[in-house]
This record gives structure tokens, sequence and C-alpha cells, in this order.
């Protein structure tokens, strides 16, 4: 436990290190006000909630989180400190978390410096704060099942851009799997298909966040997919130190 | 080795994989309904009168949910509110363990499941002019086949949504009509003197009755009567006007025994006061009141006064006496806006109820009653004795009087808690002659679980004139309220009626949230509009009068002038100038207006620098320094 914290602490601070994490968190920023503002309408719709905003949260993780995982193991391979991380006595199911930790912890500060979105809508009417409470922590689920996805592709290979697009398109795959052109396609087709494909749906399961309760069976969803991708993530390593 | 180890890391992650699709199947099927509900108004979780009733289903029931996926791809608060109720009706089903099955259909246009829909007696509504048609309702059905429908469901009826598809469900499982059994002095189901009279239209029965009857088997009991029947579930007593004690005791052992009664009194009742007496002269006594037994109930009806307000009377012909002219007669009034309690089911939703010469109620004090007023006078209203409205009532002189007190008086209010009936000391003794009838229950002191019963201060809701014109039209009777006195009434019987379920529903909070200062502003600046453009139509109107004048000649200067041609200097440098004037005051108004947007403009403009702008910059600026700190520290090490 402790060895994971400190590989959690270690990673979290060199995200801070260089102004990387910064150009990421205030192209996140620009991009979800914006969005929320121009195409969600947030001032035309005149109701004190964060639905618009909610609305991108995941959409917009889907590519800002692998721009995050890419380099997680890609870069730690291709410079070959993976073999030195993986020699210090921790295992590697630790470093697998830890970094997941730290990676998770950055996407929660840049979530909760939308801060001014919610002091917005306070100021504009009365929204109910408790659905905007189930709102992030949805968006944080999101977070770490893209995250979780991410880690597990950059451990694959060494090259960061190739990291990169596999996580796009693997996240991809489980935000756009409830969408109705995918149920819609997958009913008249693979009748079957369809239920797996919507219960596996990211998309899907937030939804029920974003207005304000928390399902069990959607929490054990997020858990059980971060547990298994983070797991897939460990042996991948296990694996490639065998090489 | 190396084989082995990928092979067994292979089969490691496989069965995390099995052992997580395992634990999401077993969530889904026994979790489906654990959930932490953080909204505001517990949007989404059932109250317990809904599961009181779900638990209680004995045969299972279907709901037929059919919604047309178009309406909210073109509608998206349509889009968002079918997402609720279908969030709603799968909760339903969860907690009725298995007894309410959902069956869900997106009818295309002209395809058999519309032709379905409709049959179901939902309600297509044209999205476009080219007749497709878009559906958003729910059809439930029994085992015998009874049929229910919500034929469209508003969103503005969200609030009620829950106690909506309750009582649907609800009546499915008790489809058999309710009784209601009508216990008055009054002709409410027709005079049967009408002909005698020579006024035939008083022989039909009272609209609310007939409103009752579509709902209920209405049950008229005699005015002796010493038992209510068992079947009858609910009891409306209007103008109990010298009701012998049996009966009275009737009443009282009805309540104890669980029974739900609407009870109206009256200071006076208008309806008796306008119809001939058994001597074919008006009567004298137009009051009744049913004190024993209120007072016993822990509510106070003082039948000697008459509430009076000023907000809503009604204005009459005052006469004949005096000069004909119209006059507030604040006897007769209409309950509007927050005179209607907006948290009660039977008058969340009604416009207004009219009252005519009615009294007040208030919970007598120590009585350990839940009393939730349902009508109420505004503050702009005062208490009268009821003999100035009795007898030969004067609207003027009554308006002069009138001094509003500030207070607000309750006219009608609903009473539940354990009662104590009103003959501590059991049945009371028979006149002479008479005997008790088989099976005459036994004597209850106090009621059986909680009562439920309403009190109105007022009989006259019921009669016609008071709440709807009727008009005969080549033979057919059209009917046009004014007032939701009828709907008042249903909605009272209904809420009644129901199990004790279906009144503790409660009402639920709207999830609409209107940006309040936006709004503010909005009005702030019309208000401000609609002033300016009233000054500037005015100077506008002034100046084009000014100057068709001038064009004209004005008279007064001569007969010579009347049709001049020729126009002096100073005339055509007055025209030039009122020109200008049109000019600059029409600019003024569009500016007046582009103002009112501009308030709006820059609260948008202003919140979008703050949130797209502020934050990003404010790291930007942080960054940059650090950075710059930490350069300057490596330098230093350096050197």
């Amino acid at each position: 436990m402790r060895a994971m914290l400190a590989v959690a602490r270690r990673e979290f601070a060199a995200y801070f290190a260089t102004p990387v994490a910064t150009v990421f968190i205030v192209i996140f920023l620009v991009m979800s006000g914006t969005l929320t503002f121009t195409v969600g309408g947030f001032f035309a719709r005149g109701q004190a909630d964060l639905l618009p905003f909610f609305n991108f949260v995941p959409w917009l993780f889907l590519f800002l989180v692998p721009a995050l995982t890419m380099r997680l193991w890609a870069e730690e391979r291709r410079l070959g400190t993976v073999e030195l991380l993986l020699t210090l006595p921790i295992t590697a199911g630790q470093a697998v978390v830890g970094k997941f930790l730290a990676a998770w912890a950055f996407c929660a500060v840049a979530l909760a410096l939308t801060f001014p979105l919610v002091l917005t809508v306070n100021y504009l009417g009365e929204p109910d704060n408790g659905v905007i409470l189930t709102g992030y922590l949805g968006c944080l689920m999101v977070a770490g099942a893209y995250l979780a996805v991410g880690a597990a592709i950059s451990a694959m290979t060494r090259n960061q851009v190739i990291a990169f697009v596999l996580a796009v398109a693997g996240c991809f795959l489980f935000a756009a799997a409830g969408s109705t052109i995918v149920t819609e396609f997958l009913s008249t087709n693979l009748p079957w298909l369809a239920e797996v494909a919507r219960s596996l749906s990211v998309a899907e399961r937030f939804s029920g966040f974003a207005r304000g309760v928390i399902a069990a069976r959607d929490v054990i969803f997020f858990a059980s997919f971060i547990a298994v991708w983070l797991l897939l993530n460990a042996a991948i390593l296990e694996h490639r130190k065998a090489d | 080795m190396r084989r082995t180890r990928l092979a067994f890391s292979t089969l490691g992650v496989l069965a995390a994989l099995l052992l997580a699709v395992g634990v999401n199947l077993l969530a889904d099927r026994l979790l489906s309904s654990a959930r932490l509900d953080l909204t505001e108004n517990r949007l989404y979780t059932l109250s317990p009168g809904t599961r009181q009733v779900l638990e209680g289903l004995r045969d299972p029931v279907t709901l037929r949910f059919f919604y047309s996926r178009r309406l909210g791809a073109e509608i998206p608060q349509y889009g968002a509110y079918a997402e609720r109720v279908r969030d709603m009706l799968r909760e339903y089903v969860a907690a009725s363990r298995g007894m309410v099955r959902l069956e869900l259909y997106d009818p295309e246009p002209f395809s058999e499941t519309e032709d379905r829909a409709i049959a179901l007696g939902l309600q297509g509504v044209p999205l476009d002019q080219g007749g497709e048609q878009v559906f958003f309702g729910v059809a439930g059905a029994n085992l015998v086949d009874t049929e229910r429908a919500i034929p469209f469901f508003q969103p503005e009826r969200e609030r009620f949504l829950e106690a909506d598809l309750t009582r649907l469900v609800f009546e499915l499982s008790n489809p058999t009509k309710p009784v209601l059994g009508v216990l008055s002095p009054l002709p409410l189901s027709g005079d049967p003197r009408a002909m005698m009279m020579r006024q035939p239209q008083l022989a039909q029965p009272q609209i609310v009755i007939r409103q009752l009857r579509e709902a209920y088997t209405v049950q008229e009991l005699g005015y002796d009567a010493q038992v209510i029947p068992a079947e009858v579930q609910v009891l409306l007593l209007a103008h109990p006007q010298n009701l012998p004690e049996a009966a009275q005791y009737a009443v009282d052992q009805f309540v104890m025994r669980g029974g739900r009664l609407i009870v109206m009194i009256d200071p006076h009742s208008e309806m008796q006061a306008t119809r001939p007496g058994p001597t074919g002269q008006p009567p004298t006594d137009t009051a009744s009141r049913l004190d024993r037994l209120l007072e016993a109930w822990g509510v106070e009806a003082p039948a000697d006064q008459v509430v009076l307000d000023l907000r809503g009377a009604w204005r009459v012909r005052a006469g004949p006496n005096e000069r004909v002219q119209a006059v507030d007669y604040v006897a007769w009034f209409n309950l509007q806006g927050d005179s209607l309690n907006r948290e009660e089911q039977s008058t969340a939703l009604l416009e207004q109820v009219s009252v005519a010469s009615a009294g007040h109620l208030r919970p007598r004090q120590g009585a350990g009653i839940e009393f939730i007023p349902l009508l109420t006078s505004s503050a702009q209203s005062m208490l009268v004795d009821a003999a100035q409205v009795r007898r030969e009532p004067s609207p003027t002189r009554i308006l002069a009087e009138f001094r509003a007190d500030g207070e607000r008086r309750v006219i009608a209010a609903r009473i539940r808690g354990n009662l104590l009936s009103a003959f501590q000391d059991g049945p009371p003794a028979l006149p002479e002659g008479a005997t008790r009838p088989e099976g005459f229950p036994t004597h209850l002191a106090r009621s059986n679980g909680p009562a439920n019963l309403v009190v109105i201060h007022d009989s006259d809701i019921l009669e016609d004139r008071f709440w709807v014109r009727v008009q005969e039209f080549f033979g057919q009777q059209s009917i046009a309220p004014f007032s939701n006195n009828g709907p008042f009434v249903v909605n009272l019987a209904d809420s009644l009626s129901g199990s004790d379920a279906m009144i503790g529903l409660r009402s639920r909070g709207e999830s609409q949230r209107p940006f309040e200062v936006v709004e503010d502003i909005r009005r702030r600046a019309d208000a401000q509009f609609r002033q300016t453009e009233r000054q500037l139509t005015e100077r506008l109107q002034a100046t084009e009068r000014r100057l068709r004048e001038l064009r004209q000649g004005t008279p007064g200067e001569g007969a010579r002038n009347t049709n001049q041609v020729v126009i002096t200097e100073a005339q055509r440098a007055e025209i030039e100038h009122a020109r200008e004037e049109i000019a600059a005051t029409r600019r003024q108004l569009r500016a007046v207006q582009l103002e009112l947007r501009r308030d709006i403009e820059a609260l948008d403009r202003n919140l979008r620098l703050l949130n797209i702008v502020a934050v990003p910059l404010l790291l930007t600026v942080l960054a940059i320094v650090l950075g710059l700190l930490r350069a300057r520290r490596r330098a230093a090490a350096r050197a």
C-alpha cells in the first residue's frame, strides 16, 4: 500500500514538473467551457443545471485521457526506465495502481478547476447541487475507465503516438457502445449483442450520475471495468518483463 | 518457462474478466433498485405510498409505454421527460416484484403499433403538416382486460407523474367503480318540484353530481339513515341542516370505521335561499351546522360569521331599491392564486374556485389533528355577521362597511388524524317505535387508524350558477365553466377514495429551474421598456398630430388659410422640426428595445469570460511564474 502511494505521489508530482500538465488542463478548461456555452447553449437554455457541461465531458475525455496515458508506460519502456522501476522493491501491480491513481488524481484536479461553472449556476438560479455533485462523480468514473484502458494500451507499445491512437479507439468503443446508432444497428442485425453493447457503454452508465442517481450497479460496473483493465495492464508488464 | 507464464497471466486475465461479467450480471439482477438518489426532491425514489400500492398488487398489471423517439428528437424537453417517465416505470417494475410488466413501443407513423396505441386510448399529436403523429403515453391493462391510459404525458404535470402512474396501477388493481354516497337536503340530483314550479331546468342534476357519476356509483342516502352502507367509500354530506341525531351518529361511525367524508356546512346556503321551502315561502333558516361532530374531531366552524373578500369579489347588479349599478359583492368571491393550496393534489392545478357567503374554519386548540388548508381567503378579507347576508343583503352597504383586517381565513381544509367519536356513550336512544336495522355495526369510540375528511364551510360550491354557464343550444346542453368548482369536488373525492397510500403520495418538485437572475433582468427591462415606450409613443403621436395639422393648415388663422397651398417659411421649419422629432423618437424607441437585451448579453459575455478564460489564464500565468522561478533557482545553483 505504502509503495503504491509512493509511486502515485512521485508520478503526480512529475505531472507538474513540466508545463505539459498546465497545457493539458488549460486545453480541457477552454474546450469544456467553450462547448458548454456555444454548442451546449448553456446560457440560452436558461436552466440552472450543468447538463450541457456533463454532456460534453465524456467526449472530451475521449481525447484528453489518452493524451495523458500515452506516455504512462510507453515512455518508460522507450527510455528503459521500466526495468529500473520494476527492480525496485514493488510489484508490477503496485506500480500499475500507483500510476493509475496519480493520473486519476490529475483528472480530478482538472475537473475541480471547472468550479467557476458551479459558481455560475448557483449565481444564476437555484440548481440542484446534489445532481451537480453526482455529475462530477460520474465524470470521475468515466475518466477512471478511460485511464485504465489507456494505461493498459500504453503498456503494449513503445510508441506514444500508437498508444494514443489505440487508446482513443479503445475508449471510443466503450463510449459509443450505447449510442442509438450502434444499438439500432445491432438490434436489427445481432439482437443479443445490442443488450451486451448497451450494458458495456460508459456513456449509458454515466447518464445515471448526470441525473443525480448513484446506482449500485453502475458503481460496480466502473469498479470492475477499471479492475479488469488494470489487471490486464499488470499482466502485460509482467509478460514484457520476461522479454 | 516463458510460455507457462504467458499462459498463466492470460488465464488470470480471462478469469478476472469472467468474474467481472458475473458480478455485473448479478448486480443487474439483484441490485437494480439499490441506488442513492441525491436529487433535492428525491425525484427518482418512489414514495412509500406508491410502494404500498405496488406491494399490495394481487394480480399482474401490464403497462404499455408508447413513445415516439421522433418527438424527443424534435423537442428535446420531451426527450428528457420521456427518459424520466421510462425510468419511473422501470422503478415500478422493480418495486412490484414482478407484478407490473412493462412493454416499450416506438410507434412508427402509419404502422400497426400506431393503430394499437390509438385503440388503447392514447393520443396522437401531429408534429408537422405531413400528418405524422407522435405518441407519448402509457396504457395499462389487468388480467380481466380493464384498461386505463394516460393519453399523453404533459411535462407541466411532472409534479404529479408518480401520483398519476400510481393511480393508474391502483385503478387497474381495483377495477370496480367506487361508491360515493350523497346525504343532503338540497335537491342536488334535480328538484322533483321543478314542474310544479314551472322551472323544468331545475329537474336536472347539478353538473357536479353529473361529473361525479362519471367516476363513481353515486348512491343517494335517506336523511333518516341510521347506518351508512358498508359499500360507500366516500360520503358527501352537503348542508346537513337539522340532521337527525341518528344520522349524525351514522356519519360519525362511518368516519370512525375509516370511511372518507366530504362535509359541506354553510352559514347561508344561497341554493336553499333561492328555492321555496315546503310551505312555498322562501326559507327563513338557511344555515347548517355539524357542531357536535366537528368539535369532537377538533374543528371549529362558527356558523354565525361569513367571510368577505375583496380580492376576486364578484361584480353584481345592486338593487332593486337602489339605483342599479355594478358593485363588488364581497360575500361572493373567486379564490385564485395563493388562495388555493398548491401542495395538495386536489387544488394544485385549479385556476379558481368560487364560493358564496362562505364561513371559516380553524383547528381547535390542542386537537391533535393534521389541519391542511385547501381554500384560504386573501389578506383583504374580514368577517361579518351572517345575518347581514342572510336577509336581503345590500352589496353597496356591505362594501361600504368593508374593512380588510389583513388576516386570511381558511374556507376548506383537509383533516387527518386519529379522531374520537362524538358519541362517547354509544349510539343515541331511538325515537319511539323505531327499530335498529339489521347488522347495525358495533360502536367505535375512536377512529380505526387515521381518519381522512375534508371540511368545506360553503355548500354553494355545488351549485351550477356559481361556477358554470349552462345553455340550451338546439336541444343540446352546452356547459361553459368559469370556475373549477366541479373539478375541485371530483378531485377531493378522487384523492379520498384512493387508498391511504394514494393520499399520502406527496407532490414532487418540478425539475425546471430557470435562471432567476436573467428572468429578473428581463422583467425589469421589460417594465422599463413598456414605460419608456408609452412616453415615447405619446410624444410620437403628439408630433404626428401637429404635423397633420400643419399640413392641413391650422384652423383659426382665418378662412383664407383653410385651403392654403403655400405655406410660410416658419411653418415649413416647424414641419421639418416635427419630422426630425419623429425620426428621433423612433430611433430612441429602437435604442430602448436594444438596451433591453444589452444587460442580458453583457451577463452572458461576462460569464463566458469567467468560465472559458479566467481560470486558464490564471493557470498559465502561474505556470510561467513557477517556470521562471525554477529556471532562476537552477541558474543560481549552477553559479
